[in-house]
């Protein structure tokens, strides 16, 4: 199910009328599970038992970790979970890439392979639970939180339905201790979770669906070689579809969570006024970002073993993470840009970073759209559905193909310009700020308004339903 | 204490469900002045042509066990061309589906009801050389995708609660969406109201010609030497045109090609690079298929074409007439035995 849809209005009106209905915290709790298994079940019924297994698995092996007599039993277990979750996550994303891998590897040395066509679905959110429920094992297993005593509330802390396909991603130690007594959203955290609701929305259906889709698609899918105006276009147009399609995504997760009395936490922080890297995934995707630094970059080293060892730790890191995205080189080549941009801005950093420049609003503006023209040249390989499509998107914008057969039209340039350049503006006066102090600063006749405006908005762009772009990761 | 930041704890003080109320109250008196201003123009309702929409009547037309169930396979020409009200007319009870998106080749969906289905009953294919390029094998199967491996109950209530909502609302046309409008008020191609085209919920799209004051505008220009072919391709999707409708038509249905009418420049242009017997003859020649060419059939001919490839509304039901008229005197029929 997803939240753009009308069969979601019906489910979550369900979910509010029986949630505050008299019944006890306990009840409610379950029933927020069963719930969560139905809205999964809408999209393959099947795959609910992987949710189960997921469940399950980590819920006995973390008890097995914590009461463990010996270090080597701890070490075993951990393993089992951690061959449990990755097994089921390899199995059903990067098998078939493996296989057909494996055969283009082979190729050069005279070794015929053809691979099998697998015909596997990848079940939905797979990559967003399998990291959750990680989580609390690894957690367990260094002692950074205990085994929790209730079932149900561990039940419901994988399948919390807000989260439970497209993040955030949230650790145990944060959402358990939220199941402990009754959730109760009151009149503020309605209003705002609401709130949140209708922007998500807006900037889902609207932006990135209505505006910018389309011309990404007709750009990034179409057959014909893409004239250079139109590589940059679609590729900014890209830029502001996938944050708005992830960030809106989130954005409603969050408001639903709050309606119930929940706290999710911050997946976005106006990233396109980033400055650097590091900058750069401390507001994109946070949930994941924090997730892989927390659990795989530190557990690697980090950056305590010095300079080679922390560029090794960076890139190993956002190669993996891109690899988390989807199983395919294209997503690979883009973890390994940004892992390049990291290790490249540390040495900058070292070299020039003292430099007073940086520090006048000009420099900041500087680093900022430095920032920025990387991150969008990164999305030409994690939109381009293969190589050959985003070498031609990338020698299209360097002006070096010599026919265009893919144009774009003034209306669909102006769109795009525009759109960015609202968004990145948004994004650079409130980069220090947060959604919240900017909607406190409105009347609430004003927020009133611009909610109605953005609803009216909303209604007014029917189409195709695309899926939400994470959805497939 | 959690390890995150959250909206959760900075919801503003000041926020109020009256400012949500007032939301949805100004959104509401917003969408119904839009709506009454939109139908005062001549607005009228229309349905999306999404891929829920084509897979929605894929699935009730292989869930009818009705012999004669028809399902209309194609792109465009077919869809605007046939008229469903006149089927009726003469076929009261038989089933009737639309499968034609816009602009593609069957292909890929003749291939599905020949080796997924145990589909036996009327299958109308409009179909050109041209439907046979390389690559055309591949137009339609997102249909084919979602309907194995996508629908679902979730995605069917939605379609269905979708339509009821669009039905019922100018609004929620697409033509009139926000998007469109900026496209158009910048490409200097200002919308007109009311739309020219309108689709129904069962797929069938209705072009009104006379709204359109330039219907040739964008059309193709004369060709000075024919285009080049993959005939290597095109060959290999005739081999599988011709398999497909041979299992079909050893299950017990019944296929008709149809080359729908073109016109003037645009024919020109297709006798240049598809000249008749290198190509439509020998797709004419498949196993068990009624084939029927507009060019040999005055009652096909003689209608005029304003954008040389699609009927007028108005001339609909005189054309969904005569090739009924044709289908039946060829061996497809409708009728009880």
């Amino acid at each position: 199910m997803v939240f753009n849809s009308y069969t979601f209005i019906l489910f979550f009106l369900f979910v509010l009328a029986v949630y505050y209905s008299p019944i006890s915290w306990r009840n409610k709790k379950i029933f927020l599970i069963f719930s969560s298994y139905a809205f999964y079940a809408a999209w393959n019924p099947p795959f609910v038992s992987l949710l189960i297994i997921s469940t399950l698995t980590d819920w006995i092996l973390a008890q097995r970790i914590y009461y463990a007599t010996s270090l080597n039993r701890r070490r075993l277990f951990l393993v089992a979970s951690l061959s449990v979750n990755l097994g089921l996550l390899g199995f059903f994303k990067y098998s078939a890439f493996l296989v057909q891998s494996f055969s283009d590897l082979v190729r050069p040395f005279g070794i015929m392979y053809q691979a099998p066509e697998l015909d596997i679905i990848l079940p939905v959110g797979i990559s967003f639970y399998t990291f959750q429920t990680l989580s609390y094992t690894i957690d367990v297993y260094r002692r950074q939180l205990k085994p929790w005593t209730s079932f149900v509330d561990y039940a419901l802390f994988v399948t919390f339905f807000p989260q439970l396909v497209a993040g955030p991603i949230v650790r145990a130690r944060d959402f358990l201790p939220q199941t402990l007594r009754e959730k109760v959203a009151n009149a503020r955290h309605l209003a705002w979770g609401v709130s949140l609701m209708i922007l998500g929305l807006f900037q889902k259906v609207v932006v990135a669906d209505g505006l910018l889709a389309p011309i990404v698609e007709k750009v990034y899918d179409g057959t014909g070689i893409v004239s250079p105006l139109a590589a940059g276009i679609g590729t900014l147009a890209f830029a502001g579809q996938i944050f708005c399609d992830f960030a809106g995504y989130s954005t409603i997760a969050i408001g639903v969570a709050m309606c119930l009395g929940f706290a999710l936490p911050d997946n976005f922080r106006f990233p396109y006024a980033a400055i650097g890297f590091s900058d750069f995934w401390r507001r994109w995707h946070i949930s994941l970002s924090s997730w892989l630094r927390d659990y795989l970059y530190i557990g690697l080293g980090g950056s305590r073993h010095g300079a080679v060892k922390t560029f090794r730790n960076l890139t190993v890191t956002m190669l993996l993470g891109g690899l988390w995205h989807g199983a395919s080189w294209n997503f690979v080549v883009w973890g390994a840009l940004h892992g390049t941009y990291l290790v490249l801005e540390r040495i900058v950093a070292a070299l020039a970073g003292h430099w007073a420049v940086w520090r006048t609003g000009a420099g900041r503006v500087f680093l900022a759209a430095v920032t920025f023209a990387l991150v969008c040249f990164a999305w030409v390989f994690f939109r381009a559905n293969d190589f050959p499509k985003a070498f031609e998107i990338v020698q299209a914008g360097l002006f070096l193909l010599p026919e265009y057969e893919t144009f774009v039209t003034t209306g669909e340039t102006a769109t795009v310009l525009i759109t960015l350049a609202v968004l990145v503006t948004l994004h650079w006066r409130l980069r220090d700020t947060t959604i919240e102090s900017a909607a406190e600063r409105l009347s609430p006749l004003l927020r009133g308004s611009l909610l109605g405006l953005m609803l009216v908005a909303v209604a007014m762009s029917p189409g195709e339903d695309r899926a939400f772009i994470y959805f497939q990761f | 204490m959690p390890s995150f930041t959250s909206s959760f704890d900075r919801a503003p003080n000041t926020a109020r469900l009256r400012e949500v109320a007032m939301a949805a109250l100004l959104a509401a008196l917003m969408l119904t002045g839009i709506e009454a201003w939109l139908r005062l123009m001549g607005g009228q309702t229309s349905f999306p042509l999404s891929t829920d929409r084509w897979v929605a009547n894929l699935e009730e037309a292989l869930s009818h066990d009705d012999p004669h169930t028809t399902v209309l396979l194609g792109a465009s020409r077919i869809r605007s061309s046939f008229d469903s009200a006149t089927f009726f007319g003469r076929f009261p009870d038989r089933p009737l589906f639309y499968l034609a998106t816009s602009g593609e080749s069957p292909l890929a969906l003749i291939t599905f009801l020949a080796e997924k289905t145990t589909f036996s009953g009327n299958v109308i294919v409009a179909l050109s050389a041209p439907s046979l390029e390389a690559g055309q094998e591949h137009t339609q199967r997102f249909i084919v995708e979602r309907f194995t491996k996508e629908w679902n109950l979730d995605k069917r209530l939605n379609h269905r609660i979708g339509d009821l909502v669009t039905g019922s609302l100018v609004v929620r046309q697409e033509y009139y969406s926000l998007a469109n409008l900026s496209k158009s008020l910048a490409d200097d191609d200002l919308p007109m109201v009311p739309y020219w085209r309108r689709h129904g919920a069962n797929g069938e799209s209705s072009y009104d010609f006379s709204r359109v004051p330039n219907p040739l505008q964008g059309a193709q220009r004369p060709l000075t030497q024919a285009l080049v072919v993959d005939k290597e391709a095109w060959e290999r999707n005739l081999d599988g045109l011709l398999r497909d409708v041979r299992t079909l038509h050893r299950r017990g249905a019944t296929v008709a090609l149809v080359r729908f009418p073109t016109s003037s420049v645009l024919r020109a242009n297709e006798r240049l690079t598809w000249p008749r017997t290198d190509y439509w003859d020998r797709m004419a020649k498949a196993e068990g298929a009624i084939a029927l060419h507009f060019e040999d059939y005055e009652s096909l001919r003689r209608f005029e074409l304003p954008d040389m490839s699609h009927v007028d509304r108005v001339e609909k039901p005189r054309f969904t007439s005569a090739l009924l008229d044709l289908l039946e005197s060829n061996g497809m029929t409708w009728r009880a035995d």
